[in-house]
């Protein structure tokens, strides 16, 4: 699994590798956030916008907010920010410029 | 003989109508008739009807119109009416223009005691007609005749369209392509770096050595474009946060700016949600320093 982070616009924004174990983690984690019904996704902007993992298929599920969004174009609430949380804990150090606290607070 | 008033005043409903006879058809009839001298001529008020602009929208005037009964018969009073004829701000309009003996004609055909009680539309739409009189007169005191020039060039003829779906795919394109590709108009589906195609690339995150990359790559620097779209190409902005990241913007066909932050959704908001006519004061977020304006001349610049 790969896992990254929208951060930058012109720059290449940072992406690693997620071990399998961890990955497994994540995706059971996933599939217990509480389905939306209705949700819209955030307004582009510049600054931090989010943590993303790609799935097998090579789409994007994209964590910001409180609010994921899965490659079907559903949502999924995040309480506390806990699944984009654990996301960013899976990079290794020196990957991102700066902690997961500082990065909300972009 | 009888008449139809038709209260000229909606656009899509059909406009209100009402078929007037006998009494109130001479009464009509003898409030359109022209002025005699003296008194009825109305001091200050000109004999000639003044132009009345027909497509407004709103209260437009009186249609009256004369309409054949079983018992129709020919009468005198009323004989220099046309058929048809437009009754507006105390005039009989069009053809045989001339102030109406009445000046508040159309008031009286309004009044809810007025002909257009037949219509049964009710004292509300009697009020509103009335304010809508009064407003017409003014809307022809000061109706612009003259020509206006119709703005027919677009503020950015050659700027690219402002078509968010094509970019915002949330695939291939929209995570492949940066704010580089979409300021450049040029997808390249390889999240192009300014300089990289030229083999110059950037060393570092500011604006001289971003600019110079995108100089290498064709883009021309036009610090003084002060947002004016240039004859050719379309209009690009450079900004940077210092040893952070760079960012780019485009102007658009109607002078406003858009922009593609990364991999995310081109938009045409800034950081605060507004619209953005300026990107030199734009909200934008971390990226503090304005570099310059450039030029992209189509079809000139290779990116990578």
């Amino acid at each position: 699994m790969t896992a990254g982070v929208l951060l930058y616009s012109g720059r290449r924004d940072p992406e690693w590798t997620v071990p399998a174990e961890v990955g497994a983690g994540l995706n059971a984690a996933l599939q217990g956030l509480p389905e939306l019904a209705d949700a819209s996704p955030a307004a582009s902007r510049l600054g931090y916008r989010g943590a993303w993992v790609r799935t097998e298929d090579g789409s994007r599920v994209v964590a910001f907010n409180g609010l994921v969004r899965t490659p079907d174009g559903r949502f999924r609430t995040d309480p506390g920010r806990a699944w984009e949380r654990a996301i960013l804990e899976t990079a290794p150090a020196g990957v991102l410029p700066m902690g997961a606290d500082a990065l909300f607070a972009m | 003989m009888a008449l139809r008033i038709t209260v000229d005043i909606f656009s899509g409903r059909p406009n209100p109508s009402v078929i007037v006879t006998g009494a109130e058809e001479e009464d009509l009839l003898d409030r359109l008739s022209p002025p005699r001298r003296g008194r009825e001529a109305g001091e200050g008020r000109s004999t000639r009807a003044p132009r009345i602009p027909e497509a407004t929208l709103g209260y437009r005037g009186l249609i009256i119109e004369r309409v054949e009964t079983a018992a129709g018969r020919k009468r005198k009073r009323g004989a220099d009416l046309p058929d048809r004829v437009r009754v507006a701000a105390g005039y009989v309009v069009g053809e045989r223009s001339r102030a109406t003996r009445d000046p508040g004609v159309e008031e009286w055909v309004l009044s809810p005691r007025g002909p257009i009680r037949l219509a049964g539309l009710g004292e509300e739409f009697s009020g509103r007609a009335i304010v809508e009189v009064d407003r017409f007169r003014h809307v022809i005191d000061k109706w612009h005749w003259g020509r206006v020039k119709w703005p027919l060039r677009k503020i950015c003829a050659c700027a690219p369209l402002w078509e968010p779906g094509w970019w915002n795919d949330a695939g291939q394109v929209q995570w492949n392509n940066n704010c580089y590709n979409y300021g450049t108009n040029y997808r390249s589906d390889t999240y192009a770096q300014p300089g990289l195609a030229a083999g110059a690339m950037y060393n570092a995150i500011t604006c001289a050595e971003v600019k110079a990359g995108a100089i290498a790559d064709a883009l021309i620097d036009t610090p003084k474009a002060n947002n004016k779209c240039p004859k050719e190409g379309h209009l690009v902005a450079l900004v940077v946060g210092p040893g952070w990241d760079f960012h780019w913007y485009r102007k658009g066909r109607n002078g406003y700016w858009t922009h593609k932050p990364g991999g995310t959704q081109a938009t045409d908001r800034d950081n605060s949600g507004n619209l953005i006519p300026d990107p030199r004061t734009a909200d934008r977020g971390g990226y503090t320093d304005f570099c310059t304006f450039m030029v992209v001349m189509h079809g000139h610049v290779k990116i990578k």
